[in-house]
């Protein structure tokens, strides 16, 4: 292998030395940030096929999932951290109906929500489930990838993700299906809090 | 006759298919349309993207090193293969030492490139392809149509059918939802006794080691998570400088190739999971070659997402199946006689070099430039056939000459007029098939314009 | 506006020259109309596009140098053919750039372009009362940039519209794939004759559906293949190049 690696970069060296136009790096852009962000987030939340339901705290948020959805693992619980832990057998992760992450962002322009390993204790979590709920501060709806990229750390832990709706496919004839491997179902609560406990970083 | 051109007209018999798969790819296009209007300063995007492309393949070894090294530090495993065969090899080594027999892969047209399936399966090894396209051509044992819609070439009966016969379905059930939904029972089974997942990648981050993996269906994720050895093979050209550049290319990818805001799934993958393995296989296989090619190389800024196939109003019409490549369409039609010209040197003349390809492109190449190019290449080689040099040949004398063209042209134009039809609509007239010839007037623009004495010096 | 005593050579493309010699006679009067001193050397043949696109652009070079030739003395020249402008414009280049090639690349207009940029379009006043459906030719729209094409997300503009726009009674339908290529590509016609019809089948229904009465465009190259298949479909819609329309009598 150390000869391929070899062969592979002096080739390159070789042949790149036929000159390729040396181009320096371009700055991003940053657009103007709409207003509205929120409307935004929600609009393509929906248009990706995922829910949506805005409530003013955390709590209510809380209480929203319980008197709505059963069968639900909350993650935010470290009792549910040490009854999934990263060795888990995925069997047993595959017997989980629904669970509850807490996002830490939210992008307006395609509805994503970034998650780490901070978030869930095997990564398998946020694939396996069927139904799968997202809790968001709204506060942490940024405009666009490019922000997305300035303000979160994605290299803070070994796997993270943008998830945006729940899974789809439309390999059969074009047609739109949703719940293709992944969740078949995504919602999010999105909620106010004016102390905001956690950060990026 | 071309072989696409053969291929084209047998897919094209089957006129309900093609102008089905016209309409649904022309479709995406505009859905790519939409999205791409909505996002202010898109041009500029596509030129940032296309600069930082150039960036990386003027700095491609210095590149690579810086990922290999953050990678490593990450406690990735790092390959490189100097060609498919290396890659089958170093897949298949992997695979073994971790004592595996199943291999759940999602998709990667680098891997289809190396044809690692066959490889893996002559040595007992189950391969499951898992993005439902994907697997819905593995269970007929066909090649991909279209490198992002891999089954686009289908109609849902024919699904049906297939998925009534290898996992027993009902029969005659055509919803789209009902047969994605016996797909994912069926995957879920292969995820979860997985022993390695195989994936593509999409790009990967120089300065973090960072893997990025984008799928809507959620399927690279559910390998890669569930089995313990995950592997990611990814040409030497996938690299982009750093994490802020993925703002632009994931702003680009998705929006371009089906006109979605974003994947459902982007994957960041840097570390192995606790207890895990990840394992990175880079591959030259010819692309560091490129780098040579001053009229070609431009090709490697391609990042698959498939958006010059959606707008070719010749692959539309021709179907995947008529490039005889792994990648079709007008990039496939850059990339193939790269590596073979004289397999493919018909397919840089499957095009009408409409433009629509360039002016699509999220890197911005200059994909119908290229054919063009190609096309003087191809002659300059004498691939084409004698008859063809001669009449070119022959075409290059009366053009230069006025006296000559004169003459050619009032000839032909007799002959239109005065020969029977019989005569001018031979089988042999490949124009003649379909459409009528010009009428043929008695006097040329030239020649009204001598009888009328406008030109002073005659 | 340019000065009048500038002198415009005319450049009519072979197919033209031999078969839609209307198209070349109505660009000769348009120009002269205007009051410009339109001159057609009569040495000149073809501007080599059918060979280089074929692939044999080396072969070409003698075509490429009649053409330098019999173009070498005007300030301007102006062709009723977007490619075959577009052509000289990029591809020319491959021969030694004398002052004179280099000043023939930069000089040479299609007509639309032409009229829209020097020569006062307000001077346009015709009458045309039918529905025309508007072909974008590509290497006009594309390759010269007549007009922004649908991939590009730039603001919106047409050279051709602009004048199109200008014709009493004109009616421009709406198209549902406003610039699909028609299928001609040149050689690809004949190389690739069913995917070529078939494209330009498309773009006749296209037309046809949006009740064009007539087909128009900056190229008769894309216009005899639509009207090929539109004769031996006997079909009633017509095809005229844009140069007849403006200068429609």
């Amino acid at each position: 292998m150390k000869s391929s690696r070899e062969k592979i970069l002096n080739n390159i060296r070789q042949y790149k030395s036929v000159l390729l136009q040396e181009s320096k790096q371009p700055g991003t852009t940053f657009y103007d940030v709409p207003c509205g962000l929120k409307g935004l987030f929600i609009t393509t939340v929906k248009s990706v096929g995922g829910e949506i339901v805005e409530v003013c705290s955390k709590s209510e948020a809380d209480y929203y999932i319980r008197s709505n959805f059963r069968d639900v693992l909350d993650f935010e619980n470290s009792e549910t951290w040490i009854e999934y832990p990263p060795d888990c057998s995925v069997e047993k992760l595959n017997s989980i109906e629904s669970a509850v992450l807490d996002g830490q962002a939210g992008i307006a322009e395609n509805g994503a929500i970034w998650l780490d390993e901070t978030n869930f204790p095997h990564r398998l979590i946020p694939f396996v489930v069927n139904h799968l709920i997202i809790r968001l501060n709204e506060r942490k709806i940024l405009a666009d990838m490019h922000y997305a990229y300035e303000q979160i750390v994605t290299t803070r832990t070994g796997f993270g993700l943008f998830l945006s709706g729940p899974s789809k496919t439309a390999d059969i004839e074009q047609s739109l299906v949703y719940g293709a491997h992944g969740a078949k179902r995504l919602t999010i609560l999105l909620y106010k809090e004016t102390d905001i406990k956690r950060s990026y970083e | 006759m071309l072989v696409h051109a053969k291929k084209a007209g047998e897919f094209l018999r089957d006129k309900e298919r093609a102008d089905w798969q016209d309409k649904a790819l022309w479709l995406v296009r505009k859905k790519r349309d939409m999205a791409a209007s909505e996002v202010p300063g898109w041009e500029q995007l596509r030129n940032m993207a296309s600069h930082i492309k150039n960036n990386v393949l003027s700095n491609l070894d210095d590149y690579l090193i810086e990922f290999e090294s953050a990678a490593v530090r990450n406690g990735v495993k790092v390959h490189w293969a100097s060609d498919a065969s290396e890659l089958r090899e170093c897949v298949l080594s992997i695979v073994k030492s971790n004592n595996a027999v199943r291999v759940v892969k999602s998709k990667s047209m680098l891997t289809e490139e190396c044809r690692l399936n066959p490889f893996l399966e002559k040595y007992g090894i189950e391969v499951t392809d898992t993005d439902l396209g994907e697997l819905i051509i593995q269970l007929r044992n066909e090649p991909p149509s279209h490198i992002v819609l891999p089954a686009i070439h289908l109609r849902k009966e024919e699904i049906s059918e297939l998925f009534h016969e290898k996992l027993h379905t009902e029969k005659g059930v055509n919803d789209p939802a009902y047969l994605t939904a016996a797909a994912r029972e069926h995957l879920r089974h292969k995820f979860l006794s997985s022993q390695v997942a195989i994936t593509g990648v999409n790009f990967a981050v120089a300065e973090s080691g960072a893997v990025i993996v984008c799928t809507n269906e959620g399927n690279a994720d559910m390998g890669i998570h569930a089995a313990p050895v995950q592997i990611h093979c990814m040409g030497i050209e996938k690299l982009i400088p750093k994490t802020s550049d993925l703002g632009i290319f994931l702003r680009l990818l998705a929006r371009n190739a089906t006109g979605q805001p974003i994947t459902t799934y982007t994957s960041h993958c840097l570390r192995p999971k606790p207890g895990g393995e990840m394992h990175v296989v880079i591959l030259d296989n010819g692309r560091s070659k490129h780098l040579s090619e001053s009229n070609y190389r431009n090709s490697l800024k391609c990042i698959r997402c498939g958006a010059c196939l959606n707008t070719c109003p010749v692959y539309r019409r021709s179907g995947g199946y008529s490039y005889r490549f792994t990648i079709p369409g007008p990039i496939g039609s850059v990339l193939a006689p790269l590596s073979d010209m004289k397999d493919y040197k018909d397919l840089p003349f499957a095009s009408s070099l409409c433009g629509s390809c360039t002016d699509v492109c999220a890197v911005k190449i200059d994909i119908h430039h290229q054919l063009y190019r190609w096309r003087q290449e191809i002659i300059n080689r004498k691939l084409v056939s004698s008859v063809k040099l001669l009449v070119y040949g022959t075409a290059a004398k009366v053009l230069a000459s006025n006296r000559l063209y004169n003459m050619s042209g009032k000839m032909a134009r007799w002959a239109l007029r005065n020969l029977p039809r019989r005569i001018i609509f031979l089988k042999s007239n490949k124009w003649g098939l379909e459409r009528e010839l010009p009428v043929a007037p008695r006097e040329s623009f030239k020649e009204w314009y001598r009888r009328n004495q406008l030109n002073q010096k005659v | 506006m340019i000065n009048l005593e500038k002198k415009i050579g005319l450049f009519i493309p072979c197919y033209i020259d031999q078969f839609y010699p209307q198209a070349g006679i109505a660009t000769f009067e348009l120009l002269t109309k205007m009051g410009y001193q339109v001159e057609y050397p009569t040495g000149q043949t073809c501007c080599g596009q059918p060979l280089a696109n074929s692939g044999a652009e080396i072969k070409a070079i003698p075509v490429y140098k009649n053409f330098v030739r019999n173009f070498s003395n005007y300030d301007y020249i102006v062709s009723p053919s977007g490619s075959c402008v577009y052509h000289v414009r990029e591809h020319y280049d491959i021969l030694e750039q004398t002052e004179t090639v280099k000043k023939i690349r930069g000089s040479i207009y299609e007509l639309c372009d032409f009229l829209v940029e020097y020569a006062g379009i307000d001077k346009i006043h015709i009458k045309f009362p039918f529905k025309v459906g508007l072909h974008h030719s590509c290497h006009g729209l594309r390759g010269l940039k007549l007009e922004k094409s649908s991939e590009l997300m730039d603001k919106n503009f047409s050279r051709v519209k602009q004048l199109l726009e200008k014709v009493e009674g004109i009616e421009l339908v709406q198209l549902d794939r406003e610039d699909e290529c028609c299928g001609f590509g040149g050689t690809f016609s004949v190389f690739e004759p069913d995917v070529s019809v078939r494209m330009g089948k498309a773009r006749i229904q296209d037309h046809e559906i949006h009740g064009a009465e007539v087909i128009t465009a900056t190229d008769s190259s894309c216009l005899m293949h639509m009207e090929g298949i539109i004769r031996r479909q006997k079909k009633k819609i017509r095809v005229m190049h844009i140069a007849e329309i403006l200068n429609h009598c």
